[in-house]
Formats: C-alpha cells, structure tokens, sequence
C-alpha cells in the first residue's frame, strides 16, 4: 500500500512539473514539448508497471505496451514542437 | 454451499506469457487501444505541421485548468483502483469494496469535469467542424470520454457481484476490470498533454 501512495505522489507532481514545463518561454520550441511528453511517457509507464502490476508480467507485454508508449509519446513530442 | 462472498484465492503465474495481470483478451484490446489513439495522434502532429498557427490558436482556446484537473482526478480513481485490487488481494472485502465504490466517485467526477467542458466550447461554437484542430479534439476525447463511461458501467457490475453475497467473484474479474479502468488513464496521460500543452 506504501508503494502504491509513493506511486500517486509520483504522478501528481509528474504532472504539476509537466504542467510547468508547458509554459516555459524558450528559444527552442521543441525543448518544453519534450519535456512535457518524455515525462508524459514516463507517467504512462509508471501506471503500467505499478498500478496495473505489469512488472509481475512476461516481457513481452512489458516491451510492447511500453514501446507503443515511447513512440507515441516520441512523435508528439518531436513534431509536435518542432518550428516550421 | 456456502453462501457469504467471498474473492477466491487464485495463484496466478504473471509471468506466463498468457496470463498477464488482468487476462490476455484485456492486453490485446489495451495494446490495440493504445496503438489506434497513438495513430490518431500521428495524424494530429501531421496536421499541426500543415497548419501551425492555426493549431497554436485552438489549443490556447482549451481550458488547460480543466484538463489538468481531470488529469489528477483520473490519476486518483487510478490510485483508488489499484488500492481496491490491493485489498481485495489481501482478503480484505470491505476495503476493497471502499475503494472501488471511490473509483466510481472519481470517474463520475471526470465525466462531469469534461461535459461542463464540452458545454463551454459549445458554447462559442467550437463544434466537431471548426477547424482540423477541433476535429481531432473532439473525436480524441469523445472516444476517451466513452471509453470512462464503459469502464465505469464494468466497474459498477463487478462491484455489485462483489457486494452480492450469493456470487463468488474470480481475482482476475476484478483485475480486468481494473486494467480496463488503467487503460482510461493511461490513453488520457497521452491525450492530454497532446491536445492540451504541446502545441
């Protein structure tokens, strides 16, 4: 039960940071959009590994799910900051 | 027979390969899920790219207060859920049914969140056909927003055969579920900063 309310705590602040980082006033566009999907992913996993106890699984459901996860996370990230 | 409910004991070995946590069906359907929103989020970065400004315009129009909100409050039904499993694991019944009944709280809380909002944009008229942007906003969350409202249908049956003292509920019927509500928050951990921050 401990490590499940670390987990919450975790997450919420993930997202006060993420919730932050968006409105950071940078040069590089790109660099807040990072930041705010890599710790968008790194949410995602967490949720996945703890909450939904994927870290008890075989490691085929755990690269699969986390690499949807990862790409997803990546393509937003990426073009969704960049300047054109 | 004994007729008190009971959660029966099961010795499940996760790390088969057709056992994850939650059942098979359940991963396939969530691999699935997260793959088709992930797409749809392709299409979105492909058309932000086509027309930026009009993208950075509608995303300043969201309420990034809402969506942030309903982020904590998917994260804590998540919290609620996981906890429930914890106990329900553990044998104890009464926790467990707690739990679940504040997950059902907490989701309900969401789809109210989100329906004031869908009232706001229409409101000013920010339908389905406004612009690409809204578009994608609209099916995204629309979809996101049936996908709560199914998941809090399932949650509400198996509680209601864990309160029934005539049924005996299997762990694994109350794990799927639970990963199904997962799936809610995990698809809205990536919608969101999607629809909301990046652009």
């Amino acid at each position: 039960m401990k490590r499940l309310i670390l987990v919450y705590l975790g997450l919420i602040i993930l997202t006060i940071v993420s919730a932050y980082a968006s409105g950071m006033e940078m040069d590089q566009v790109w660099i807040p959009a990072g930041i705010v999907m890599a710790l968008a992913a790194f949410k995602f996993i967490l949720v996945v590994m703890e909450y939904m106890e994927m870290r008890k699984a075989h490691g085929i459901w755990k690269f699969s799910i986390v690499f949807m996860a990862v790409i997803a996370a990546l393509i937003v990230g990426i073009f969704g900051g960049v300047q054109i | 027979m004994e007729l008190t409910a009971k959660i029966e004991e099961q010795k499940i070995d996760y790390k088969s390969i057709s056992s994850p946590p939650g059942g098979i069906l359940l991963w396939i359907l969530i691999l699935l899920e997260v793959f088709t929103f992930g797409l749809s989020l392709a299409g979105l970065v492909y058309y932000r790219i086509q027309e930026p400004e009009l993208f950075a315009q509608s995303t300043a129009m969201l309420n990034t207060y809402l969506g942030g909100l309903n982020t904590v409050v998917l994260l804590t039904s998540g919290f609620f859920m996981a906890s429930a499993v914890h106990y329900f694991k553990k044998g104890n019944r009464s926790a467990g049914i707690n739990f679940m009944l504040a997950t059902i709280i907490t989701g309900c809380a969401f789809i109210v969140i989100k329906w004031h909002e869908y009232g706001e944009k229409l409101e000013v008229g920010l339908g389905l056909e406004e612009n690409m942007f809204f578009t994608f906003y609209w099916l995204l969350t629309g979809f996101h927003f049936i996908h709560v409202v199914v998941g809090l249908a399932i949650l509400l049956i198996i509680l209601l055969k864990v309160k029934n003292s005539n049924t005996t509920t299997k762990t694994e019927d109350i794990e799927a579920g639970a990963a199904f509500w997962h799936m809610c928050d995990l698809l809205w951990l990536l919608l969101f900063p999607a629809l909301y921050l990046v652009f």
